[in-house]
């Protein structure tokens, strides 16, 4: 998950209790299990995609961020993580943080499929224009199972 | 560049994980083509929006007989969190009962 490289937590299994812990802040904490849970070998991703910097997290801003390399990701798992046009592109930025600060930061949306990106301003448009606060609710409800389930 | 529309509804979401005592975080990323400039500025900028990510931060059960101890030996007891007010209002709850 695209998360995964942004967070510093590092996972760990424990035996007697037979479930994944990880060691690191209460924020990320969760956020490397999960990812393990859904699939991703996290202990790989160091590998695969190389930290090149971290800005981070400072109350100004709101926010945290890394610059990776995935030059040298393979191409299996790339997919996973890059939109298809984006596949040949060798190094990206990952942020997390605060919702209403990282979304004032974004131009796109990914599609709930993961698979492709839209214009943001058109994408809330078409989910607001919907209906009403309860319509944008659910809407919001979808977006918020999107996050849990798309390939990051 | 957005309008209260969106405002209206991230904080819509928000608010209904927050009043579950969910802590949300949301997550963004953009390929690069080069990394010579690598600062916030520059990485946390034109972003491609991801989705948000909810985990829960339980509450911890024995704080409430220790708030109750101090609370009859005459202690205030105050609540310092940097969390949304409706995460505070529904720990405060569930500690209550």
């Amino acid at each position: 998950m695209r998360h995964l490289r942004g967070s510093n937590a590092r996972l760990q299994y424990d035996e007697n209790e037979k479930r994944w812990d990880a060691v690191g802040n209460s924020s990320e904490r969760p956020l490397v299990v999960a990812a393990q849970k859904a699939g991703y070998e996290v202990a790989k991703f160091e590998g695969y995609m190389p930290r090149l910097k971290e800005n981070p997290f400072s109350s100004a801003r709101k926010m945290m961020s890394v610059v990776v390399d995935c030059s040298r990701c393979p191409n299996d798992i790339k997919s996973r993580v890059f939109l298809p046009e984006h596949m040949g592109t060798p190094y990206a930025a990952v942020v997390k943080g605060a919702p209403t600060w990282v979304v004032k930061k974004c131009t796109s949306m990914l599609a709930s499929d993961g698979r492709s990106a839209t214009d943001m301003t058109a994408a809330m448009q078409q989910r607001i224009e919907q209906g009403g606060l309860d319509q944008v609710s659910v809407g919001l409800r979808n977006l918020w199972n999107t996050a849990l389930c798309v390939r990051i | 560049m957005f309008g209260s529309d969106l405002a209206i509804f991230l904080f819509t979401v928000i608010d209904e994980l927050s009043e579950q005592a969910f802590r949300v975080l949301a997550v963004a990323y953009k390929p690069m083509n080069q990394a010579s400039d690598t600062s916030a500025e520059t990485a946390e900028s034109d972003l491609i929006f991801a989705g948000l990510v909810a985990s829960i931060d339980p509450e911890r059960l024995e704080v409430g007989p220790s708030i109750r101890i101090a609370a009859n030996a005459g202690i205030r007891t105050v609540m310092i969190t940097g969390g949304e007010s409706c995460i505070r209002d529904t720990r405060c709850f569930e500690l209550h009962h």
